[in-house]
């Protein structure tokens, strides 16, 4: 569906060239939610823009359904972005024409009839669930409310591709759910491909099937959302999606015994090692702390436990323990009695 | 001087000014938007940037606005001769009242416009909109507020600048208040005169406010 070769953005500054995106090169297969994230000034915002023509790369190409526009002319970039529509973070809707002109102003663009336009703008408004919100203007609307419009608005052209510019970054917890939700529908319902660009973790592990992690202008790891937090290659990468399960000091210290952190992954469940563990050595764990995660309707699970016993127990129990569950970290060691 | 005298006075400067200032101001609102546009769309990336048009209508403008007014109405007069064919006049002065008002209003819109949210000028490019329906219904519905504000500040001075109009035969009601108030020592008509402008200055200033905050949907 979207396809980059070798894609370099060099910005000309005065004194030296800022590279905003630099070689990359990645597929974005029809049908995907595919996340790009990283931290500000990693390029992705650039990145996005350079799929609807806003930005022009310096080099290298992108092919959309085959197409490389990269050459395309003022024309056909205009025609392009009636394919693709583009949610924003801060919604950019014109304050001054009600909710409805918002809309009605995207199928104008595309050419629709008047009567059309009406019928149209109803339909667009209950698929984002503002049907009694048309006359009224935008400013008398929560961030949830006006992100519904912006979708709404890029919905208007029936567009393949639907590019989401931090688009819940400047919303609430509940709100960016409620945001989530509407767009995983229209990725199953209408079938649109999302190119989604954030730095919030929390959306990527609700809302994409793939992620590209971006850091300094390069995408440094791309993988299913799943292994992306399951199992990061990359330092960035563990970075970003770095557990952050903290036992508090105060309980920490009162513990006797170690600390460990038992990660795993996949179908496997830890409380029958848990239980055999305290049956077959002669050790008392302990579960300080516990979650667990689904991403993509697969598992990740954390667990923190103490560990008590005899220095010889305690060590073939950890053998035990470390031969059945992916990752263990040692939070903390008790001091030799 | 009698009451009546003093109102038949006033009442024809009155019809004077008004036709000095509606004329230069309908004519600077089309050129003043026109030039105001050009100036920020040629300094606008996302727009058609062009240092060198930007540069140029800029230095014209303020080249322009830094003559006074008594100078730019003496320096126009070949201009406003090939115009209307007379120098002297109400109509004759409406010619540098124009041209004064459009390189105000120019600047005053330029900032208006740049007033609006570049993020909605991206999301409307984004949606494939083309370079009139972003004139049209993105840039001068978003900046409406703004270009009332700026159409009421140019109006209060047109007003101010008609006084001198009276060098050249054109009247008025600031030629009145120098030529009896201050020429023949007619006190009563200078305070009259001036009272008058106040109270026109300030309606027009309110009723502009009043416009542009109705508009405004933010």
């Amino acid at each position: 569906m979207i396809r980059f070769e070798n894609v370099k953005v060099i910005f000309q500054q005065k004194q030296q060239e800022l590279v905003a995106v630099n070689n990359v090169s990645f597929h974005i297969k029809q049908g995907e939610i595919y996340g790009i994230v990283g931290g500000s000034g990693a390029g992705k915002s650039t990145l996005v823009r350079t799929i609807n023509g806003l930005q022009k790369p310096t080099s290298g190409r992108i092919f959309i359904e085959g197409e490389d526009i990269t050459a395309f002319g003022r024309k056909e970039i205009r025609e392009l972005r009636k394919k693709v529509g583009m949610i924003f973070q801060h919604f950019n809707l014109i304050s001054r024409k009600t909710v409805g002109q918002n809309i009605e102003f995207a199928l104008k663009v595309h050419n629709i009839s008047k009567k059309e336009r009406q019928i149209k703008v109803k339909e667009l408004l209950e698929l984002v669930g503002l049907e009694d919100k048309e006359h009224v203007y935008p400013a008398s609307l929560s961030g949830g409310q006006k992100q519904r419009v912006g979708i709404a608005r890029a919905l208007a052209a029936e567009p393949k591709i639907l590019l989401c510019d931090e688009a819940t970054s400047a919303l609430d917890v509940q709100t960016t759910e409620e945001i989530v939700d509407i767009l995983r529908d229209i990725n199953t319902k209408l079938g649109i491909t999302i190119v989604f660009i954030t730095h919030q973790m929390e959306v990527a592990k609700k809302l994409f099937t793939k992620v590209a992690v971006m850091n300094k202008g390069e995408i440094i790891e791309e993988n299913s959302t799943y292994e992306i937090f399951a199992n990061p290659i990359h330092a960035h990468t563990k970075e970003l999606v770095k557990n952050d399960i903290v036992i508090p000091q105060e309980i920490a210290r009162k513990t006797r015994g170690d600390i460990l952190k038992l990660i795993y992954r996949g179908d496997k469940s830890i409380e029958p090692i848990i239980a055999y563990t305290n049956k077959k050595y002669d050790v008392i764990l302990n579960i300080l702390h516990g979650r667990i995660e689904y991403i993509q309707q697969k598992p990740i699970g954390t667990l923190v436990v103490s560990i008590e016993g005899k220095m010889i127990e305690v060590q073939r129990a950890l053998t035990y323990i470390r031969a059945s569950i992916e990752e263990v970290q040692v939070v903390k060691e008790s001091e030799a009695v | 001087m009698k009451t009546s005298e003093i109102v038949e006075l006033l009442w024809q400067a009155t019809k004077q000014t008004l036709t000095m200032v509606s004329i230069s101001i309908s004519l600077a609102v089309l050129l003043g938007i026109l030039l105001g546009l050009v100036l920020y769309i040629t300094a606008t990336p996302l727009l058609y940037q062009n240092k060198w048009i930007n540069g140029l209508a800029g230095f014209i403008i303020n080249v322009i606005r830094s003559i006074p007014f008594i100078i730019l109405l003496v320096l126009l007069m070949p201009v406003t001769s090939a115009i209307v064919g007379t120098v002297i006049g109400p109509k004759a002065v409406t010619v540098p009242l124009t041209v004064a008002a459009t390189t105000f209003l120019a600047r005053l819109v330029e900032g208006a416009l740049s007033e609006v949210d570049k993020g909605i000028i991206e999301a409307s490019l984004a949606m494939g909109a083309n370079f009139k329906q972003i004139i049209w219904e993105v840039l001068l519905v978003e900046a409406l507020p703004g270009i009332i504000r700026a159409i009421t500040v140019t109006l209060i001075s047109i007003i101010g600048f008609s006084a001198m109009a009276g060098t050249v035969g054109g009247g008025g009601i600031g030629d009145l208040a120098i030529r009896y108030g201050y020429q023949r020592y007619q006190t009563d008509i200078l305070f009259v005169t001036v009272v008058f402008l106040v109270i026109v200055v300030q309606m027009i200033q309110v009723i502009g406010e009043k416009i542009a905050v109705y508009l405004t949907k933010k």
